[in-house]
């Protein structure tokens, strides 16, 4: 126990000398933090620019205009001509453009039925064009509804069965777990938790191998009474505090002020986030025992921990990634992070849910096992180049 | 004149000296070579190879079918024919539909209730309700593209139902029905897949952050050694230290460049619609800037490991900053101005324009952003190797230039 404290009290000490650590962490945090929960705004993007390029020019089309830029989404930028829509198109400036013809108003009076070109840049797949497209296609179909209500009104037909004449069917469509299709409540949850993960990986190495670099080691395993284990236990313990400590807060920060959809308990939450910290941690001991350089177990902790973004699932789903990349992913804590997150914040059931993705996180805990006699011989000897 | 001569004899020199130098060192460091090879080759390919396919087809789903009429079998037949969606359940009740969906067996259910085909016959408005899982935004928008085309198609063909019981059939009922039409073209990525979308910036931003996190390294390396980027030739212009070492970079990474957008592109079969000139074009461009970018902000680095552990986090934002996601119309002006700080923000748009249209004339204004923070970095990165060769010059009086 004493031996414990020592190296606790060791570790505060260096966190006092050298900034790194809890620039590393705490304000690495910060800045993410800050960055990602206001990036997004309100969540969903407001008015996204979208082309008309109105050949008409009647009531009927200037009507269609005006009913465009009013959605919330959309915002009604005109062209004169098509080549000037195509440009801003792709240079981005425009997610998408419509092409109201010529005789638009009068063929729908005689419906000769005109056709409007719909041309939409989907080069973003979850927004961007895709909502712009929604959003057209929305105005065109109310644009239908609003001649064909003309058209049956004038036959006496009565108000609800115009209703079910024009919209016999309807889509209610229910969001799990994110009711708004908030963009922010998606993202941020799982980039934030990843920039932590990166954050732990780096500098959890950094302390372990600077030991190596500065010439230190002996002293720490003095302090232990020369058991590599003990060292790093109690070396480790400051950070576990420290990390859990951030990323609760950050959770905390979320699901409370910031209103974040969460459907479990906020403190299941909490346990995934230890063992989230405690996994990562153990990652790093693991490389660290293999690569016992500073500056190489440094690069691969970025390497290995940049990638964890893309293996965690919350971008392109697992399922639909080569099989192989499929097993490279469990190689990840996020990944079982995300799981957790999945089964206790979207559906809220609970350790049923959960206990396989916490069992997976604690299975991590036993990776250092192989490496800490390795680590242990650099430690002692210390016969790896220091640079 | 003579004078002269010899001046630009000896900046040519010294600019090839340190060229060679920075070259040697960059090559003699594990730490540089692992992140240059690894980031620099492994990262495209790997990029390419995760996001390879891009697209979730089929997503399972589960169906409630209460009202199991005609109306009902054929709304989910066709949702199970539409390439974004399987039917992969038909379950007895919600309860049943909901634990599966918690098990992740499927991402979405649709609920038909128990009127839909009555309500349907009677000629009244029927109702479909689907739960997507927002665990992904991919199988919400698959949930929300197959429930809304049906939905098109079924409204379309009920109509038309309708309109023939009424007495309009053919032409008369199609004009009644949809009396505009309007064709759509969806472009550059009709599949709407995210391979395009997520490889093009990935290609710029590992250039960017590979050189940034490379070339810091190394000017950490030689801090750290109490040396500085500008020892041999303190005192003396600073634009062929900064040349030189560029000059380096710029051989190594307009390599990497043309690696990372043209060959690895081809052989995955991305498309990119313009000549390699083109690109290369882009690139020369790019690299330059991504140099002194790297440089100017470099120069805080004092420690060969500090700058992946304190600034690996940037990656991320920058990342965002390149509005791939989420459209630069919607950014707030602060973080814009942000944007305005890296090269990648114009790279990544850039490349992504010149991939799609083909034209070199579309991406002017990005070319023409990159020059002005070439020019930009360029300066600042002088006038920071001029501070550090003073401050080196004042703790150590001692050392004089060869």
């Amino acid at each position: 126990m004493k031996r414990i404290y020592n190296i606790v009290r060791r570790e505060l000490y260096l966190w006092s000398r050298r900034p790194i650590y809890l620039i590393g962490s705490v304000g690495v945090m910060l800045a993410s933090a800050l960055f990602f929960l206001t990036f997004f705004g309100k969540g969903m993007p407001e008015d996204i620019p979208i082309g008309v390029v109105d050949r008409d020019r009647s009531s009927t089309s200037r009507n269609f205009v005006r009913q465009l830029d009013a959605t919330q989404l959309g915002k009604v930028v005109l062209f004169d001509g098509i080549t000037e829509a195509r440009a801003q198109m792709e240079r981005g400036k425009i997610s998408a453009y419509v092409i109201v013809p010529e005789h638009f108003d009068e063929d729908i009076q005689a419906f000769r039925c005109p056709r409007m070109g719909v041309y939409v840049n989907t080069m973003n797949p979850v927004i961007g064009g895709a909502l712009a497209y929604k959003d057209i296609l929305t105005m065109v179909n109310l644009t239908n509804g609003a001649v064909q209500r003309q058209v049956l009104r004038a036959k006496g037909v009565s108000e609800g069965e115009i209703m079910a004449r024009i919209q016999p069917l309807v889509v209610d469509a229910h969001y799990i777990g994110n009711p708004g299709t908030s963009y922010t409540y998606y993202l941020c949850n799982m980039i934030l938790t990843g920039i932590l993960a990166m954050s732990i990986l780096l500098v959890v190495s950094y302390a372990l191998a600077s030991e190596l670099k500065f010439g230190t080691s002996r002293q720490l395993l003095a302090l232990s009474g020369f058991s590599v284990s003990l060292a790093v236990f109690a070396k480790l313990l400051p950070y576990t505090l420290l990390f859990t400590v951030l990323g609760t807060i950050l959770q905390l920060v979320m699901f409370g002020p910031l209103h974040f959809p969460l459907n479990g308990s906020v403190w299941s939450m909490v346990l995934a986030m230890l063992l989230l910290v405690t996994a990562c941690e153990a990652v790093s001991v693991f490389i660290v025992s293999m690569v016992p350089t500073l500056r190489l177990s440094v690069c691969i902790s970025a390497l290995y921990s940049v990638l964890g973004f893309s293996l965690a699932g919350f971008t392109l789903p697992i399922e639909s990634l080569p099989v192989a990349v499929r097993g490279m992913s469990w190689l990840y804590p996020l990944r079982f992070y995300y799981k957790f997150y999945v089964q206790e914040a979207i559906f809220g059931t609970g350790f049923a849910g959960w206990w396989t993705s916490a069992v997976a996180l604690m299975a991590f805990l036993l990776i250092p096992l192989v490496g800490l006699g390795r680590l242990k011989g650099a430690y002692v000897n210390q016969n790896y180049p220091r640079n | 004149m003579e004078e002269k001569i010899s001046y630009i004899g000896g900046w040519i020199r010294d600019t090839f000296g340190i060229f060679m130098n920075e070259l040697r060192m960059v090559v003699h460091d594990n730490g540089v070579m692992l992140i240059f090879l690894f980031a620099g080759l492994v990262y495209p390919v790997l990029y390419n190879w995760i996001y390879g396919y891009g697209v979730v087809d089929e997503m399972p789903v589960a169906v409630v079918d209460n009202s199991q009429g005609s109306y009902s079998r054929r709304y989910i037949r066709e949702v199970d024919a539409t390439r974004e969606v399987a039917v992969a359940f038909d379950c007895v009740s919600m309860e049943e539909a909901r634990r599966l969906m918690e098990e992740q067996q499927v991402h979405g259910i649709i609920y038909i209730p128990a009127d839909f085909d009555t309500r349907l016959n009677r000629m009244e408005q029927a109702t479909v309700s689907t739960y997507a899982d927002m665990s992904t935004f991919l199988f919400y928008k698959n949930m929300t593209i197959a429930s809304n085309k049906v939905m098109l198609d079924e409204v379309h063909q009920i109509q038309t139902e309708r309109y023939a019981a009424a007495g309009y059939s053919g032409a008369d009922a199609e004009q009644l029905i949809q009396p505009v039409q309007y064709d759509e073209f969806l472009q550059y990525n009709p599949a709407i897949s995210f391979t395009m979308f997520f490889v093009y910036m990935a290609m710029m931003m590992i250039l960017q952050q590979v050189m940034f996190y490379g070339s810091s390294t190394l000017a950490g390396t030689i801090r750290e050694q109490g040396g500085s980027i500008t020892a041999g030739f303190t005192g003396h212009g600073m634009g062929r230290i900064v040349l030189g070492r560029g000059l380096a970079y710029f051989l190594i990474f307009v390599l990497l460049g043309v690696y990372g957008t043209l060959v690895v592109p081809t052989l995955f079969h991305l498309p990119v619609h313009c000549p390699w000139w083109e690109m290369l074009t882009l690139l020369l461009f790019y690299v330059a800037d991504i140099i002194f970018f790297s440089f100017t902000w470099s120069s805080a680095i004092t420690k060969r490991e500090t700058v992946l552990v304190l600034l690996l986090f940037v990656t991320p934002i920058a990342v965002f900053l390149t509005g791939f996601t989420w459209p630069e119309s919607s950014f707030s002006p602060i973080w814009k101005v942000l944007s305005y700080v890296f090269p990648s923000t114009f790279g990544c748009r850039a490349y992504m324009t010149l991939s799609m249209s083909g034209t070199i004339t579309s991406i002017a204004p990005e070319i023409r952003a990159l020059a002005v923070q070439t020019v930009v970095y360029f300066v600042l990165a002088c006038a920071a190797a001029r501070v550090e060769d003073i401050q080196k010059r004042r703790t150590a009086p001692g050392v004089v230039s060869e």
